[in-house]
């Protein structure tokens, strides 16, 4: 079968990297994940999700026709989206370039893509053969009309079921808090979609699962193992199961997206002997005796006994990913060149650059159509209004969204509440604009309680992006000047208004004592930081968050928890006893 | 040390973090009061958890640090599985249970940064604080976390409580 990979204008952004725009095998055509970005692979439209969105379809319309296809053509789509609130806003853009029979849709949350302030991400499949595309509507799984997302679709032989969740007839996920039961309902639309377009499971390739938390999948593998129970081995499907900090319709726990293929014949399942999953009905990839397409299972970096392998290595894990999928390939008679499409995941963004470089080496031209998600965000409903929880108390005053306390000599700085409305000074995608506000809020209100920037012992900053840390950091460098507080910077999956890109909460110590400043000699790198390990004004110390490093910030005892707790506990004894390396404010 | 606070790549990591905690560091049950949440980065690639500390040498201003999470109910099952604002309310007594150690309780919050797993679980916890943190609400942010403890927690708070 010829395998065609697509170029197409405007994407030059592919240059140099181990995957192409598209690649057609036979009448499928697997577009990589489209995104609002210029050809130096800089993001475009930071902080408004519409503009986005049409850059992503615009992007993947342009693909198309260079294959010779349409928008028309599109069967299969995976999204990927910073925070789930903001879906029906892409979904909106979509419906214009959707406006009949669109595809089978899955959107899902994710911590963010190659880059910062990237909020969606658009990876699709298109038929381009002679066959009619028939659609089976939302209405049929449980999700609102009027959104372009199919509930399945198919075209030929080929069956693309998209996500199903506990969706009941009301519409509503039920029951709640269930993980199995989840799985077991998904499973049941699945196996009404499929025989809707006449299919069975049976016929099912490839199943992906996304799950709101990773340990959520541990009963939902004893469902998987329940449903395929009567499948042998070497008739089983391949499932990739992933933890995901969002979906998009509140309250589902996991979704499911499956892959059938009507071609004749029994399923084929190959399984290498290194994988550990090898003795369940899971395989390591399956295809019809009578088909071409293969559905691979997520490769990760376990050894055939479930070992981590290469712990805190993220070259060496993906290099070992990707020869899983190589023996996958090479055992159902074909090579790494047939590989047409990858959609891979990881725990980092930062590990991005890296996993692209084990790309490069394993990958010849001509590369398969890929796509990069992080995971990110907890599901925020939209319909959710903004509510005021502000008021004023004795001891302070508050500016939005703000809320200060004082007790003494302490004063109390909150940033975002849980029902705050983005700050009005701060600008949509611009997190250095954002930071100068919070830190403007945060001197107006220590200026009101009698204080100033000075008196701050402890500040925790909270990041919707951890690549956007270093930027407030930057911003706290200069307002500070020096005698930095004890900085505890961290990312979270969502902030209580979408547009919030950093949220800052911190203590002020008002009284007229030394503020003594710590960085133990065993961290000399915190120098570099705008926060002392250990900050101590009175009585009073704060320790900030400690890492397991060494004096240099390389990081220790890579991949292993415990090591890094130990070591980073033991950090914050240091920080909390050395003497001060001392400054008075 | 008074209070703890500790963020991890993976909340499916904190167990093994637990017996470093409590073996080698603070004890079981003695030690200040702990909070863990799953978050998804930290300052640098490869760090995989970092740990934040309170601590009070008796300072003019009485401090107390204090915890709270849904617990888990008779069978072992996180209780109010499912549903945030009766989690909520959990959390909030777990929080109360707390800082009670310290002979303080939820009306002395200064400052709270809660923890949620989803939107229904920020307004949830929104609407069960208003009622329970009485007329002067503390200084309160609010994120949203992978996980805590355990899978089915749907909130951790993490507060300072002063007099």
């Amino acid at each position: 079968m010829t395998r065609t990979a697509i170029e197409a204008e405007g994407l030059d952004w592919y240059e140099g990297l181990p995957a192409s725009p598209a690649v057609r095998a036979g009448k499928l055509l697997f577009v990589s994940g489209q995104l609002s970005a210029d050809a130096a692979r800089r993001p475009l439209d930071a902080g408004d999700v519409r503009a986005q969105a049409s850059q992503a379809l615009d992007r993947l319309q342009a693909v198309l026709e260079a294959a010779g296809g349409g928008l028309d053509d599109v069967v299969d789509v995976i999204s990927f989206h910073t925070d789930v609130r903001r879906v029906r806003e892409v979904l909106d853009v979509a419906a214009g370039y959707f406006p009949e029979d669109p595809p089978a849709w899955t959107p899902v949350a994710s911590t963010g893509s190659y880059a910062e302030g990237l909020d969606v991400s658009i990876r699709a499949i298109a038929h381009l053969g002679d066959a009619p595309k028939q659609c089976v509507g939302p209405e049929a799984a449980g999700w609102p009309e009027g959104v372009p997302v199919s509930a399945a679709c198919r075209c030929g032989e080929y069956v693309f079921v998209a996500g199903q969740a506990a969706t009941a007839a009301t519409g509503e996920i039920e029951p709640r808090g269930d993980h199995a039961a989840h799985a077991r309902s998904a499973y049941e639309h699945v196996g009404r979609m499929l025989e809707t377009a006449g299919a069975s499971m049976d016929d099912v390739l490839d199943i992906c699962s996304f799950h709101l938390d990773p340990r959520g999948m541990v009963p939902c593998e004893r469902v998987h193992l329940d449903i395929w129970r009567d499948t042998p081995i070497p008739n089983a499907p391949a499932w990739t199961a992933i933890g995901v900090p969002g979906m998009w319709l509140p309250g589902a726990l996991a979704q499911y997206r499956v892959i059938a293929d009507l071609s004749p014949g029994t399923r084929i399942a190959k399984t290498p002997a290194s994988i550990h999953w090898k003795n369940t009905p899971n395989s390591g990839g399956s295809r019809k005796e009578g088909g071409v397409l293969i559905g691979i299972a997520g490769e990760v970096a376990s050894d055939a006994e479930g070992n981590v392998t290469t712990p805190g290595d993220t070259f060496r894990q993906a290099r070992y990913c990707f020869n899983r999928i190589r023996e996958v390939v090479e055992m159902h008679g074909g090579s790494m060149h047939d590989v047409v499409e990858i959609t891979s995941f990881h725990k980092d963004h930062r590990d991005w650059e890296i996993v692209m470089e084990a790309g490069r080496r394993v990958l010849r031209p001509g590369q398969p159509a890929r796509l990069d998600p992080g995971r990110r965000d907890r599901p925020m409903e939209p319909r959710l209004p903004a509510r005021d929880l502000r008021a004023r108390g004795r001891g302070g005053r508050m500016t939005p969204p703000s809320v200060a306390r004082k007790v003494g000599e302490l004063v109390f700085v909150g940033g975002s509440g849980p029902s705050a409305e983005p700050a009005a000074a701060a600008p949509p995608g611009d997190v250095r604009g954002q930071a100068r506000a919070a830190f403007d809020a945060l001197a107006e209100l220590l200026e009101t309680a009698g204080g100033d920037l000075g008196d701050v012992i402890d500040l925790v900053s909270l990041h919707a992006d951890a690549r956007t840390i270093e930027t407030v950091f930057e911003v706290g460098r200069e307002r500070f000047g020096g005698d930095f507080p004890a900085w505890t910077p961290v990312a979270v999956t969502a902030l209580p208004a979408p547009e919030t890109l950093v949220s800052i909460t911190a203590v002020a110590h008002l009284g007229d004592g030394p503020k003594q400043c710590v960085v133990p000699d065993t961290i000399m790198w915190w120098h570099d930081l705008p926060a002392s390990a250990g900050c101590r004004k009175g009585d009073l110390l704060f320790v900030a968050g400690m890492y397991g490093s060494d004096a240099d910030g390389n990081v220790n005892t890579p991949g292993d928890q415990a090591g890094q707790a130990r070591n980073a506990l033991t950090a914050s004894r240091r920080s909390a006893s050395s003497p001060a390396r001392a400054s008075t404010t | 040390m008074i209070g703890v606070t500790s963020f991890h790549q993976d909340p499916r990591w904190i167990p093994s973090v637990r017996a470093v905690y409590e073996q080698e560091f603070f004890g079981a049950g003695g030690g200040p009061a702990w909070g863990a949440v799953g978050v998804p980065g930290l300052l640098r690639l490869g760090m995989v958890g970092q740990y934040r500390a309170v601590a009070d040498a008796g300072s003019e201003t009485k401090l107390a640090a204090g915890t709270g999470a849904p617990p888990s109910g008779e069978g072992g099952d996180v209780v109010h599985r499912g549903d945030p604002e009766a989690q909520a309310r959990a959390a909030f007594e777990a929080l109360g249970e707390s800082l009670a150690s310290a002979g303080m309780s939820l009306a002395d919050i200064v400052s709270l940064v809660s923890f949620h797993i989803d939107a229904e679980a920020f307004e949830a916890a929104a609407r069960v604080g208003r009622e329970l943190l009485g007329g002067e609400p503390p200084a309160w942010t609010a994120a949203g976390m992978t996980g805590t403890w355990e899978e089915d927690q749907q909130h951790a708070l993490h507060a300072l409580a002063a007099r």
